[in-house]
């Protein structure tokens, strides 16, 4: 530990540790220092001045962000020469300052605005011609630059305190942001042919001090002073970042982020932050619907729960609960999953629940334990060597993957990529090593025994160039705080048994972590609160016993099996067999328009609970308070109402009231009573020493001549799952979907760059534009998913969550 | 007693030589609507939007006279042009609910917003005072063809307050 040292402030003394910046120690004592270019998780510049303070036997002012403490400093951050010195820093900032206040998005929540009312003149003395940067000579009146799809810029309100360019560069590990020329005609911006669209771009926008940089979603929408706040959490990812939802008479106008220091550090993701407008989306549901004449039709709420509690009745007076299935999903909260299971054991007397509609096999239960980060999201930032096993933090976890950025370029900790494709953390060096897809198992079989000075098997049947791998086994045999991390790829694994086993062998012989992060919201919240099919049939049983006809009737809340299901024909064959299908969803979809029933489900900002994050922390969400849509409502209160219908009790009002009973039932949660503004980490007593056994390797398959290319998908940063696509905002962000392939391959199918392919097997195809790259493997096609003009799980074939296609030029 | 009776008596006469001496001189009733009543500069009646020279609205939609307004009587949708240029979508004043205390046009950093000496504008219909930027803007277009044919001196600047020519040419 570094020892303290004492300085004093403003005739107070306090205590910090060496190294402390000056304004920082001032803060301590509740002294604010103003500041535009500080921020204490950027690294100081001193750019702006604004933080000048006088230092006794210091002959000039100093920057107090840029100045550590030094025993016996006594510092005056009031005196008259400072007063001074703010009022003339902030009459040059404001020299060549529009002061266009009135159409600037920042008025009312402008730091300049506010330190210049604060400290700064009243007057101006600058009499010359203020600089101006006209974008185009033909529209003088428009002075803003587009950066991105959603990012502007307007140079004239920059006042050089380089925050957007550090967190792009030195926080996200982007190049896209710069200073071009210099002096008075410094600005900021991007290189001609350059987007800013990283996945975190939306930060600039948020800490920016002035107006310069605006987003296209909030822009000249509202004023700050008329929004309400509603505390909440990101669902989009299983990440869990704290937000503001900042609303306005029941419309929601941005995301902004709410520091919670062990998790989002005050970050969010552009997926999040302008995911924003999905409770106002287009296909946004917001009324039941019956099927009458073959037709969904909109009904009462009354009328709905009438037919339900009918059909309900009818199955619980005649004990066929068994001929009933659940299927939930990752977006519902805690208190959705819990109620669901309690109604379907207890009212319908049926234990067939489950939410993995996505992945062909569904998980283990002892697997459910290893689930999730080992250690917390902070701890990250102190591991050593990263090892990523399909997974790409960037796109499944971007908030969470900036404490690893963070390691890798400050703490110089290394990440390796172990994938069939090429991944990257923004620019920060990281080593991938290409291994032909889905030969994960392989790969890792032969770490361990390399590692333990087994012989190793023969890679060449699984065609892996070894090299790569065996420096990674020399560098873990002696590499400090090792984290395994397996992701989406793990879970859609077609081999995903000898994965596992592989994984936790490695994690045996190295002593490293082991975490298994699952990328969809509350993966984790439903899986432990209920929804996990512990008694009854997985998803996967329940399409048998569908086909079979001894399941009759399903409930589907807030998924949406036929776009995610790994196959679509069979999926919408076997839920066609259904006699009842209720679908609870917040948009319409696929398979809603199967149903019998449809009823509005509320998403985000319409209701209240909490959610279980990838570290297992449990963190609350409010509702606004004004809902213009009156008629969605959570799975809970859906549920809470047909229990009323049939008269069977647990009848729910509200997300604590199922609380309270989720405590009552659930001993390791107490905590989740009173959450505290950051929540608490819930600890699930972890089976330790789960020992799979061994399972050998499955063959490796090869591809037909017909069909020669293996298909591989992927998630983008900004779009996962069939939500996301539902926001204006992300599909106007990332909304191209496209494919990859390899220069060998495109040529000798004699493709170019851009072209649109017809990817396929004999019986159907999509169409999608392929870029040319060397980042993917030869003999693979890499596509990005969800999209549901082009979905991938037209391709697949049930159990297989991957095929093999030819490519054609359409 | 007596004296009780002396004020009955003394109140007649005293009251009458007041009216007696108002009879006869200078009339204050204004015979309204015949005569119009002769307004101050200062006086506060219907609302107008003003505009540019070139036509164009001087209102940004920024917010501002409705956050200093006491009765929260001005609602406003700012929007963007294809240019670029912040205006007012939606504009109104709900003018059965405005005090005319003036604070909005003390607020506006445009000069957009003036209370104009009208005050006849009365409506069947509750719905008729709720003024439009339409509406508010025609209010202008009249007081400014009036101003015109009486030729008097503009109260507000005209011109677009705008940045002076750039110090130096500039490109990226
Ligand atoms: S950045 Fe702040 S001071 Fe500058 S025009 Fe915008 S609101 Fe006004
Ligand atoms: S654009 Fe904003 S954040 Fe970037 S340098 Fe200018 S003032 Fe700072
Ligand atoms: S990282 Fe995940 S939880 Fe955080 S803002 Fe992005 S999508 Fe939401
Ligand atoms: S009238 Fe003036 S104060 Fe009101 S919104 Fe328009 S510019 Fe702003
Ligand atoms: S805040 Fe210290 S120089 Fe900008």
């Amino acid at each position: 530990m570094a020892e303290n040292i004492t300085i004093t402030v403003d005739g107070r003394t306090v205590d910090v540790p060496s190294g402390t910046l000056i304004i920082e120690a001032a803060r301590k004592l509740g002294i604010e220092i103003p500041t535009f270019c500080y921020d204490d998780r950027l690294r100081p510049v001193g750019a702006c001045r604004m933080c000048l303070v006088e230092v006794e036997k210091m002959p000039k002012l100093i920057a107090s962000c840029a100045t550590p403490v030094a025993p016996n400093m006594i510092v005056h951050t009031d005196s008259e020469k400072v007063v001074k010195a703010r009022k003339g820093v902030l009459e040059f900032l404001l020299i060549n300052h529009p002061l266009d206040c009135p159409t600037c998005d920042k008025g009312g929540e402008c730091p300049l605005q506010d330190n210049t009312y604060t400290y700064g003149p009243a007057e101006s003395r600058y009499g010359e011609n203020k600089i101006r940067f006209i974008e185009d000579s033909k529209n003088q009146k428009f002075d803003d630059i587009r950066l991105g799809p959603e990012i502007f810029l307007n140079r004239n309100r920059c006042i050089m305190c380089f925050k957007c360019v550090r967190i792009v560069r030195d926080l996200a590990g982007e190049a896209d942001l710069g200073v071009f020329q210099r002096g008075s005609f410094a600005n900021i911006n991007v290189l001609e042919e350059i987007e800013l669209d990283d996945e975190f771009s939306g930060n600039t926008v948020e800490y920016c001090p002035v107006g310069a940089l605006t987003s296209k979603s909030f822009r000249y929408k509202i004023r700050e002073w008329l929004l309400k706040k509603s505390p909440s959490v990101c669902n989009l990812c299983s990440d869990g970042c704290n937000m503001n939802i900042e609303w306005s008479r029941g419309e929601v106008f941005r995301h902004m982020a709410r520091r919670n220091s062990g998790v989002d550090d005050g970050w969010l993701c552009d997926r999040g932050r302008y995911g924003f407008d999905l409770s106002r989306a287009q296909d946004r549901l917001v009324r039941p619907h019956i099927r009458r004449d073959n037709k969904l039709q909109a009904c009462s709420w009354d009328e709905a729960s009438a037919l339900l509690s009918k059909h309900l009745q009818n199955i619980i007076d005649t004990n066929k609960g068994s001929e009933v299935a659940a299927v939930g999903s990752p977006i519902l909260s805690n208190e959705e999953a819990f109620a669901i299971r309690r109604f379907f054991s207890d009212v319908v007397k049926s234990e067939n629940v489950d939410f993995q509609t996505e992945y062909p096999k569904p998980i283990e239960p002892e697997l459910l334990d290893l689930i999730g980060l080992d250690g917390s999201i902070k701890d990250l930032e102190s591991d050593s060597t990263f090892v990523f096993i399909g997974c790409d933090p960037a796109v499944e976890h971007p908030v969470v993957s900036l404490r690893i950025r963070k390691a890798v370029s400050t703490y110089k900790a290394k990440a390796v990529f172990i994938s069939s494709h090429d991944k990257k953390l923004g620019y920060f060096p990281i080593t991938n090593i290409r291994i032909p897809f889905s030969a994960e198992a392989a790969a890792v079989n032969y770490l361990v025994s390399r590692i333990s000075g087994k012989t190793t098997g023969d890679m060449a049947d699984f065609k892996i160039d070894p090299d790569g791998l065996n420096r990674l086994a020399d560098n873990l045999k002696n590499a400090g705080r090792i984290h395994i991390i397996a992701g989406r790829e793990f879970f859609n694994h077609p081999d995903r048994a000898a994965l596992l086993v592989g994984l936790i062998k490695l994690k045996k012989s190295t002593g490293a972590k082991l975490s298994i992060l699952p990328p969809q919201g509350n993966f984790i919240g439903v899986s432990r609160f209920g929804l996990f099919p512990s008694l009854g049939h997985s998803f996967e049983n329940m399409l048998e016993r569908i086909e079979s006809g001894e399941i009759k009737t399903m409930f589907v809340f807030g998924a949406n099996p036929i776009d995610e299901y790994p196959d679509r024909k069979y999926i919408h064959d076997v839920l066609k067999n259904l006699e009842f299908l209720v679908v609870v969803s917040p948009f319409a979809n696929a398979t809603a328009s199967l149903a019998s029933v449809v009823l509005p489900q509320a998403m985000l900002p319409d209701y209240g609970g909490t959610f279980l994050n990838i570290e297992h922390r449990a963190q609350k969400f409010t509702p606004m308070t004004e809902n213009p849509h009156s008629d969605v409502k959570p799975a809970w209160a859906i549920l809470g109402e047909l229990s009323s219908l049939l008269d069977m009790g647990n009848i729910w009002y509200s997300d604590s009231q199922v609380r309270k009973v989720m405590i009552d039932t659930i001993k390791e949660i107490e905590g989740l009573d009173n959450l505290p503004d950051n929540g608490v980490v819930i600890r699930f007593p972890a089976k330790d020493g789960y020992d799979p056994g061994d399972v050998s390797l499955a063959e490796p398959e090869t591809p037909g001549i017909d069909y020669p290319y293996i298909m591989n998908w992927t998630p983008s940063a900004h779009h996962h799952g069939w939500i996301t696509e539902k926001s204006d905002n992300l599909m106007r962000i990332s909304g191209k979907q496209i494919a990859w392939m390899h220069p060998d391959d495109a040529a000798r199918e004699e493709i170019s760059d851009g072209q649109v392919l017809r990817i396929g097997t004999a019986e159907t195809a999509l169409n999608l534009p392929v870029i040319i790259t060397t980042g993917v493997n030869k003999g693979e096609i890499l596509i990005v998913n969800s999209f549901s003009a082009n979905p991938v799980n037209r391709l697949l074939k049930k159990g297989r969550p991957t095929t093999f296609v030819s490519v054609r030029k359409s | 007693m007596w004296r009780d009776l002396k004020s009955v008596f003394w109140a007649i006469p005293k009251g009458l030589s007041i009216t007696f001496r108002y009879l006869f001189r200078k009339s204050v009733t204004q015979q309204y609507p015949k005569n119009k009543p002769v307004l101050e500069d200062r006086y506060r009646g219907l609302h107008y939007l003003t505009r540019y020279d070139d036509n164009s609205e001087r209102c940004v939609c920024c917010g501002l006279c409705a956050a200093a307004c006491p009765v929260d009587c001005i609602y406003m949708e700012p929007a963007e042009t294809e240019d670029g240029i912040r205006y007012a979508k939606i504009y109104e004043i709900n003018e059965l609910r405005c005090i005319f205390c003036g604070m909005c046009e003390e607020a506006c950093p445009e000069e957009a917003i003036f209370l104009g000496h009208e005050f006849e504008f009365a409506a069947y219909e509750r719905d008729d005072f709720i003024y439009t930027k339409e509406m508010l803007l025609a209010n202008y277009d009249n007081i400014e063809k009036e101003r015109v044919a009486k030729n008097i001196k503009p109260l507000i600047r005209k011109e677009r307050q705008e940045f002076k020519t750039p110090a130096a040419p500039l490109g990226h």
